[in-house]
This record gives structure tokens, sequence and C-alpha cells, in this order.
């Protein structure tokens, strides 16, 4: 009778186990609401010892398919932005002190993001994951204390920067708590873990991302210095027009 | 006055942009006044930079630097509105007092007399200027631009065929250029493309330089169209440019493109083409290189280069003082802190190279120290061949 109920509740868990593409999905809302804005704070810990920190005010629309990034300190950095449009596909720099924008060629994506342990691509990849890999649902597992989903995304690409990507969500919503990043030859990268879970206005946000860089031995914490979501964005705001503002 | 920046030979291209000391006082304490009674809230930021540099030639050696204090504000007394400017002070120590033919073989100007000779030299002489202030009004329609600002032309790193506003320094390319008292007007057209107009007024319509260009966004590349209308050669000369500008990848190679067909006035049949092709990549590793290529046709043939032409090429009449050249950097961050770079500039038709190891490293997140050297091989009558070497060292603090 015993063997019976747990081949029922078996049944029944399996039956009902969300596939990786909804587990993905949950991710990907989590991760890229509708539209926000905020200011960041970037602590980069180097090699060296030392500690970087940068500020920066961030722009997010149409579910992270578009973003603005500005640089408010330090002085070295200041005013220069940054537009990503289409997950990262398209990218330009602008420098404030001498008004030049520069298309970057889409190998640049890949490159750290001023000097982080996050690239360009980990900063607005969103959606392009659909695309770009295979997603599986490894199961149940548990991370601090907490049951886990386990989201498991193969690259199915040639050209994508990680061979797989393993998702601690949290159970009862999904939302990432960890994140592996295994680089092309299967290693595993970098570790992302999302901390200080709160509600702003309804929508569960991670205050704190620290990505650590297991190859290098740095880290970088990005943290919500502020946040809105649901803003309204002109029209035409994510264009380079907007940069130069 | 001379160009910020001060690569020799690239110093001998003078600005001739200048500023009464007094006067440019007198505005930029007007300002400060006006700008801190009206608006509450004005970002102040800037930096400090010192700059040495060393020359040796066959016969000399020369040494000067320089301080610099660039101070910057910002401020928006409305949301449509922003005001910026800065301001600049130089002052110049060691040798600032030179001549042009002090870089140059002595083949060029043995038949020119003394006297004469005497004309080409020139002095850094201290200098306070407003380098920009204009102010920026946006509207949903269009944004204009009004005032001394900065207009950045053109894809290329190392040469703009497609900028009349600029001079840019080859051996220093993405230093700051002095700004551009003009008129810019940008509409965005839907969501296909912009369109830029800008009017750099003269004491005449004639002489006023007009700049045009349509600018969109193909899934391979930015592309845009221009027309600029300018006068050349103190303004005996006047110029229409058609250009095409390209930004874009292939196979994830960046590929930045400028062509422009040119008409002078006193040769209105016949066009000359000025064009560079250039790519870009990064690899895994973060090491990034970079290439370009300039075919100048106002640049003169190897065998034909004169003192005249290199009095044209230093008064920034033309971009290259022969017509082809290529350019190459690759640029490698060794540490966190630590950039390594390598620029090198060919020029093809007399076949002479400069090469430019350069080291800058970030002492404080603010503070920036730059080495660089200048290794030049050619002969002694070649564009990068006269000089033996020269060395910088660059400190620049942000604030």
């Amino acid at each position: 009778m015993k063997k019976l109920i747990i081949l029922i509740l078996s049944i029944i868990s399996f039956t009902f186990a969300q596939t990786g593409e909804e587990l993905l999905n949950d991710v990907i809302n989590h991760m890229n609401p509708q539209s926000s804005k905020g200011i960041m704070k970037q602590t980069i810990n180097t090699t060296s010892g030392d500690k970087r920190v940068l500020t920066y005010e961030s722009s997010s629309g149409d579910k992270g398919k578009n973003n603005i990034m500005r640089y408010l300190s330090p002085a070295r950095v200041r005013g220069n932005a940054m537009l990503m449009k289409n997950f990262s596909d398209d990218i330009w720099m602008y420098n404030n002190r001498t008004k030049r924008v520069r298309k970057l060629a889409s190998h640049a994506k890949k490159q750290k993001f001023e000097g982080s342990d996050f690239t360009y691509e980990d900063m607005g990849s969103g959606d392009a994951w659909k695309e770009d890999y295979k997603s599986t649902n490894l199961g149940v597992q548990k991370f601090e204390g907490l049951e886990c989903n386990i989201l498991e995304l193969s690259s199915i690409k040639k050209d994508n920067s990680y061979s797989k990507i393993v998702s601690f969500l949290r159970i009862d919503d999904n939302f990432p708590l960890k994140m592996e990043y295994y680089n092309e030859k299967g290693v595993l990268e970098k570790i992302l873990f999302l901390r200080d879970i709160e509600k702003i206005q309804g929508i569960p946000t991670a205050m704190i991302m620290e990505m650590v860089n297991q190859q290098d031995n740095t880290s970088t914490i990005m943290e919500y210095e502020s946040i809105e979501y649901n803003v309204t964005f002109d029209k035409n705001f994510f264009s380079e027009r907007s940069l130069k503002k | 006055m001379k160009n910020d920046n001060m690569t020799i030979p690239q110093i001998l291209r003078i600005n001739k942009c200048s500023f009464n000391l007094l006067d440019s006082l007198k505005i930029f304490f007007s300002i400060l006044l006006i700008s801190s009674t009206l608006f509450a809230d004005i970002v102040w930021y800037g930096y400090y930079e010192f700059e040495g540099d060393y020359g040796k030639t066959p016969d000399k050696g020369f040494y000067f630097d320089y301080n610099k204090f660039r101070l910057d504000f910002d401020t928006n007394p409305t949301e449509n509105v922003h005001i910026g400017g800065n301001v600049v002070y130089k002052r110049y120590g060691g040798k600032t007092k030179m001549n042009i033919t002090d870089f140059m073989d002595e083949s060029y100007y043995s038949m020119i007399a003394a006297p004469t000779l005497d004309m080409f030299s020139f002095e850094f002489q201290d200098t306070l200027m407003i380098d920009n202030l204009y102010m920026d009004f946006h509207h949903k329609y269009f944004e204009m631009v009004l005032g001394r600002q900065q207009i950045p032309t053109g894809v290329g790193y190392a040469w703009n065929p497609t900028d009349i506003f600029n001079k840019k320094d080859i051996m220093d390319p993405t230093y700051d250029v002095t700004g551009v008292d003009a008129i810019q007007l940008n509409i965005p057209i839907a969501s296909i493309g912009t369109l830029q107009a800008i009017y750099q007024p003269d004491e005449t319509i004639d002489r006023s330089t007009q700049y045009f260009q349509m600018k969109t966004w193909l899934p391979f590349a930015d592309v845009s169209l221009v027309y600029g209308k300018t006068m050349v050669n103190n303004f005996t000369i006047s110029k229409d440019l058609y250009g095409l500008n390209i930004e874009g990848d292939i196979l994830g190679i960046g590929v930045r493109s400028e062509f422009t067909a040119n008409r002078m006035n006193y040769d209105s049949d016949d066009l000359q083409y000025e064009y560079i092709v250039g790519a870009d990549y990064t690899f895994e590793n973060s090491l990034y290189i970079l290439g370009e290529y300039l075919h100048n046709d106002f640049g003169v043939e190897d065998d034909e280069t004169s003192l005249l032409d290199y009095l044209v090429y230093f008064d920034w009449q033309q971009k290259s003082l022969n017509q082809n050249y290529l350019f190459f950097m690759g640029m490698f961050p060794v540490t966190d802190l630590l950039d390594a770079t390598v620029m090198s500039i060919a020029n093809l038709d007399d076949k002479s190279v400069v090469i430019n190891p350069m080291l800058v490293y970030r002492i404080y997140e603010n503070v920036e120290l730059t080495f660089m050297g200048n290794i030049f091989v050619g002969d002694v009558k070649d564009e990068y061949g006269f000089q033996d070497f020269g060395a910088r060292v660059r400190l620049r603090a942000y604030f």
C-alpha cells in the first residue's frame, strides 16, 4: 500500500512538474520586468585585492530587450553611457567628454562590463536564452536550506558564451537564487548569487547580486540603491538620442 | 595657441582658434556667477593633467611639458534644457619656441633664406579658454544644440574623412578636441533614422560651413549619408563633400568605413576621393585589435613632397601628408588596472612607420598614468623617418 502511494505521488509529481521551458519563462519574467529604472552600485573586487566602486543609472524597457546605463561615478567615467538593444545584440557606447557614440561589434558583448565579472551579454540577455539554450528541469535540490527547482540551460548555438547555465530557483515562485555559468569546456566559470530578495511594487527583486568568478578569483557585487518598476518611457527613449541626454 | 595634444611632429599642426585671456576670464566668471545664481543644481567635474614630452631628432633634443586644468559643468534648468560647458587652462614649460623646420630634413628648406624660415617659428602660449559652452534643447520632435560644442562626426578611429569640423591628432586619436561654434539640429524620423543639420556660421553665408547627415540603422550596420560644404585653404577654396559612413558587423568583426567624394570650386569637373576602410575585433582573452587604411587624394605623392606640403599639412588643411596610410592598434588589459597598447602608423607612400607602445596604469580609480614611446622607422626625408624617437608621460586626475 505504501509503495502504491509513493508511486501515485511520483506520477502526480511527474505529471505536474513544470517543464524546463516553463521554468525558464518564470526566470525570464522575474529577471526582466516590463520596465524599470534604478540606481545601482557596482563593487568590483579585483585580483589585486583592491575594490573599485562604480554607480550608474539603469533604465530597462520592453521586458529587458532594451537598456540604457549611464555612469554617475567615479569621475573618470561620469556621464559615459551605454545603449543595449535587442538583448545586447546591438551595443552603442557614449563618451561624455568627446560626445562620441561608437557602435560595438557583436564580438564585444562577451567582454567584461567596465572590468567587472559581468559581461555585456550577462547584463541583458533576457529573452534570447529561449533561442540560444535548451532548457531542462533537473528536479529538486536544496540550496541554503531552501527547496529549489533546478533548471539547466544547454547551449544549442555555436557562438554562445556559456556551454551550460544551471539555475537554482526558489520553489514557490521560481525566483533564481543562484546561477552557475559553465564555459565552453564545461568548466564552472562564474556563479551568480541573488540575495536580499524584496518585493518592490509587488515584484520580487534581488537587491544584491554577486557574480563570483571561479577562474580569476574575483567578484562583483551589484546593489540597487533605488529601483522603480512600470516606468513609462518615451517611444524613442532607447535610442542614440537618449544616450547624449 | 596649439592643439591640446602635443605629439611631435603633430604639435606643429597649429590650432588657430584662441581667446583673449582676460576676455575668457571675464566670460567664465560671468557664467559661474549666473549659473550659481540661477540654477541650484549644477554638477562640476573635470580633470587636472600633466604631460611631459621629449623628442629627439638627428641634431636636437626637445623637452616641453604642460599643466592643464579642465573644469566642466552641467545643469538642467528644466527637464528639456541642458546647459553644459568647460573651461581649459594650460600652462607650458620647457622648450616653448620651435620652428616647423626643426622637424624635417634640411633638404626641404635648404634653398630658403634664413629670414623667411623665421616665419615658420611658433610658440606655445599659456592659454585660458572656453572650450565648450552650449545649450541643448530637447523636444519630442527634435533636438537643438546652440553654442560652442563637440561635433564628433564620422565612424573611423584614426581618421574621419567625413569630418569637416575637427582637428584630430592621429598620434592620440581619442584626445579631447576643441569645441566648434555651431547650431546643430537633430530630427528623428520615426524609428527609421535621424536627420542632422549643422551650421557653423562665419562672416558670410558663403564662408559658413554646412553639414547634413541622414542616418539609418540597418540590420547589419548603421549607415549615414553626408553632404558638407565648407571653405578650405584660408577661405580661398570652397569644397563640397559627398560622403557615406558605415559602422557595422560582419561575422562578428566590426567594420567601420567612411567614403567621401570632394568637389573643389577650382576643379568642378573632377572629384577628389578620401576614404577609410577599417575593421576591429576583440578576442576571447580581451585582446582588442583595430586596423584602418586611409586613402587621401588631397595628399601629395611621395616623390613630390615639398616644404609647402608640410606647411599645408601642419596647418590642418588636409588630413594627411601623403596619400596612403595604414593604422594599427592592439590593446590588452594586462590587469584590472593596467592596459598595454601598441599603435602604429605606416605611411605606405614613403614607407616610413612610427610605432607607439603605451602603458596606461590606473593608480587610483580617478588617477591615470600613461607612458608612451614613439619609435620612428624610415629615411630622414620620410614623414616618420626624420625624428629618432619620442617619449611621453601623462598623469591625469579626474574629479
